[in-house]
C-alpha cells in the first residue's frame, strides 16, 4: 500500500486511526515518515506519563493512560521466540506486542541490554517529544532508583519515591540536568549528605515533600525559592519556620512565594506562642480575614497575619500540628482601610 | 456497452418503499456501465450533487448517455456501487474532529475489501473522489490495521515507505530530469576534486 501516494487528507485519516505505538515506530523510518506522523496533530493525548521502576520504563498517554511503549531489560523472562529484532537510534534491541496485565490489551514492549535501557528510554522520549511534544505535558514518576536518575529534558512535572536512603549528589545531578520543575512530589526516607544550596531542586515551583530527614527539611525551609511548598516534616522545626517567615518578610527572596502547608511529625514539641512572637504575628479580625478572601482556602478562617517589608501580608494559621501561610495580593494598609467601619 | 449488457449492481427492492424506483446509469473510464439506485447514490456527496444538478427524469436515464466517471475504472467502481447499495439509506457520519477515530469494519465491508492492495488503493482514491465518507472511513481503517504488530522494517514494506537515501535519490533524479546539465556539472566537480584541484573555476 503506497501510503505516501494517497491524498494528504486521506493519509491523515489513516494515521488518525493508528495506535500511538504504530505511529511511534513508523516515525523512525525516515525524515519524511517523521514529518508525516507529526502532521497528524494527536492533540487528544494531552499528557504523556513516564513511569520508572528501577530499570523498567513505561510511557503511557491519554486520559486512559494507554501504554505506548514499555521498556524491559533483555533478561526479562518472556518467550524470546516472540521477540523481533529492531534497531532504535542505531541500538540493537527487540520488540513484541505483549498482552499487558493492566491495562488489558497488547502494547509495544522493547527489550534491550541493561546499560542501554536508559539510552533507549531517552530515544523513546525524544521521539515522542518530537512527535507529540507541542501538545502534551510530560510527567515522570521515578520509583526506587538510587544511582543515576534518568533525565528527560521535556519533563516539568515529577513524582519521586525513595524508600531507601539516597545520595544527595544523585538529586543534585538530576536537577542540574533537567529544566526547572513546575511540580515535584517527592517521598524520601533519608538523604545521605546535603543538597547544594543553589540546587535547582529549590527552584521547583510547587514542591510537595514527605520526608523523615530533618536536615533536608531544614535545608528546604532555608533555600526554597518556588511558589508553593507542602511539607510533611519529621520533627520540631520551630526555628526553621521563623527563619522562613523572616526570609519572606525581607523581600529579598521568595518574591513569588504564594503558599505553604507544613505538617509536623512531633506536634507536642511545637511552641506556638514562641513562633508567633518571633515572627511578628498580628491578630486578624474576622472582618479583616474576610477582606479579599479567595475561594478554596484550606481552613475556615485565618486568625493571624504577618506583614512583609513592602506591606504585603500573608494570612497564617498555626496549631500544634499544622502551619499554613497564605500570601495575599494586598497590603496591610489596604486590608485595614477596606475593613474600616465608616459612620 | 448497452444498458442491458451492463454489469448491474444488485438492488435490494424491499428496502425501497417507493412504487417506482429511480436509478441512474454511470460509466467507468473503461466503458463499463452500472445502474445504481437513487438511494445508494446519496452515500456519495459528489454523485448526489451531480445528479441533482442534472435533474434527470426516469426517461432521461433511459434515453441519455450514461454519466461518465472518467478517472475510476470498472473494477473499482463496481466495488464502490456494491458498497453504496449495501449501505443505502444509512446516515452519513459527520466528522466531529474526534481523535482517535473509532471505526468498526462491518462484515460486509471486510469481505468487500478482501482485495489486493492495488485495488484497495484505487478504492480509497475513488471513495475520496466521490466523497463517500463511511467507505473512506472503513477503507482507511483497513489500511491503518495493516500496521498492527509490525516492526519498523515490516511497516516500511507494508506501506512502501522510502528511506532517507531513497528520498534523496528520488529528489536528485527529479532535479536532473528538470536540468540535465546539473549532473554533468556535478560529475565534473567530483572529477576535479579527485584530481586534487582546489578550485572548480
Amino acid at each position: 500500500m503506497k501510503l505516501l501516494k494517497l491524498p494528504y487528507l486521506v493519509q491523515k485519516k489513516v494515521l488518525k486511526q493508528m495506535m500511538y505505538e504504530e505511529l511511534f515506530l513508523m516515525s523512525f523510518l525516515s525524515k519524511r515518515s517523521m514529518r508525516m506522523v507529526q502532521s497528524v496533530k494527536r492533540k487528544e493525548i494531552m499528557k504523556i506519563e513516564i513511569y520508572i521502576w528501577g530499570a523498567f520504563y513505561r510511557f503511557s498517554a491519554g486520559s486512559d493512560k494507554r501504554a505506548i511503549v514499555t521498556l524491559y531489560q533483555e533478561s526479562y523472562p518472556t518467550d524470546k521466540a516472540l521477540r523481533k529484532s529492531i534497531s532504535l537510534g542505531n541500538l540493537a534491541c527487540s520488540m513484541e506486542y505483549k498482552q499487558q496485565v493492566l491495562p488489558h490489551y497488547p502494547s509495544l514492549v522493547i527489550y534491550s541490554r541493561f546499560p542501554e535501557t536508559d539510552t533507549i528510554a531517552t530515544i523513546v522520549d525524544d521521539q515522542l517529544s518530537a512527535l507529540f511534544g507541542n501538545y502534551v505535558i510530560f510527567e515522570m514518576s521515578i520509583n526506587d532508583r538510587y544511582n543515576v536518575l534518568p533525565t528527560f529534558l521535556n519533563v516539568t512535572r515529577t513524582t519521586m519515591v525513595f524508600r531507601e536512603p539516597v545520595n544527595a549528589h544523585v538529586l543534585d545531578d538530576y536537577f542540574m540536568n533537567v529544566q526547572e520543575q513546575k511540580y515535584l512530589n517527592i517521598t524520601i526516607k533519608e538523604l545521605i549528605g546535603n543538597l547544594s544550596s543553589n540546587s535547582k531542586f529549590y527552584n521547583t515551583q510547587k514542591l510537595e515533600i514527605k520526608c523523615t530527614d530533618r536536615s533536608l527539611t531544614t535545608d528546604i525551609l532555608s533555600n526554597f525559592k518556588g511558589k508553593e511548598l507542602i511539607l510533611n516534616a519529621p520533627s520540631d522545626i520551630d526555628n526553621e519556620i521563623c527563619q522562613f517567615v523572616e526570609r519572606w518578610k525581607s523581600c529579598q527572596e521568595l518574591k513569588d512565594f504564594a503558599f505553604m502547608q507544613l505538617v509536623t511529625g512531633l506536634p507536642e514539641n511545637t511552641n506556638i506562642d514562641d513562633i508567633k512572637q518571633k515572627s511578628g504575628f498580628k491578630d486578624l479580625t474576622p472582618e479583616a480575614d474576610a477582606f479579599g478572601k479567595a475561594p478554596g482556602t484550606l481552613v475556615a478562617s485565618y486568625p493571624s497575619y504577618v506583614v512583609r517589608d513592602d506591606g504585603i501580608i500573608a494570612k497564617t494559621f498555626i496549631n500544634k500540628r499544622l502551619f499554613l501561610f497564605y500570601v495575599q495580593s494586598f497590603t496591610e494598609e489596604q486590608m485595614l482601610k477596606g475593613t474600616e467601619v465608616t459612620i | 456497452m448497452s444498458v442491458e449488457n451492463a454489469p448491474v449492481v444488485d438492488v435490494d427492492e424491499a428496502a425501497i418503499p417507493v412504487e417506482k424506483k429511480m436509478y441512474y446509469r454511470f460509466e467507468s473510464n473503461d466503458k463499463k456501465e452500472f445502474r445504481v439506485s437513487e438511494l445508494a447514490i446519496q452515500q456519495s456527496e459528489t454523485l448526489n450533487r451531480l445528479v441533482e444538478a442534472m435533474g434527470y427524469t426516469s426517461e432521461d436515464v433511459e434515453n441519455k448517455p450514461a454519466i461518465a466517471i472518467e478517472n475510476i475504472d470498472g473494477k473499482t467502481l463496481k466495488l464502490v456501487f456494491q458498497w453504496c447499495e449495501h449501505h443505502k439509506g444509512e446516515a452519513i457520519p459527520v466528522d466531529d474532529g474526534s481523535v482517535p477515530k473509532i471505526v468498526e469494519i462491518p462484515e460486509f465491508d471486510a469481505k468487500l475489501m478482501d482485495i489486493d492492495n492495488g485495488l484497495l488503493f484505487k478504492l480509497i482514491w475513488a471513495a475520496d473522489y466521490l466523497n463517500i465518507v463511511q467507505l473512506l472511513n472503513v477503507s482507511c481503517k483497513k489500511v491503518a490495521n495493516m500496521a498492527q504488530g509490525k516492526t519498523p522494517a515490516q511497516l516500511r514494506r507494508v506501506y512502501l515507505l522510502p528511506s532517507d537515501e531513497e528520498d534523496e535519490a528520488a529528489k536528485r533524479a527529479a532535479q536532473e530530469a528538470q536540468d540535465p546539465r546539473a549532473r554533468e556539472v556535478e560529475e565534473e566537480f567530483e572529477e576535479r576534486k579527485r584530481q586534487g584541484g582546489n578550485s572548480f573555476f
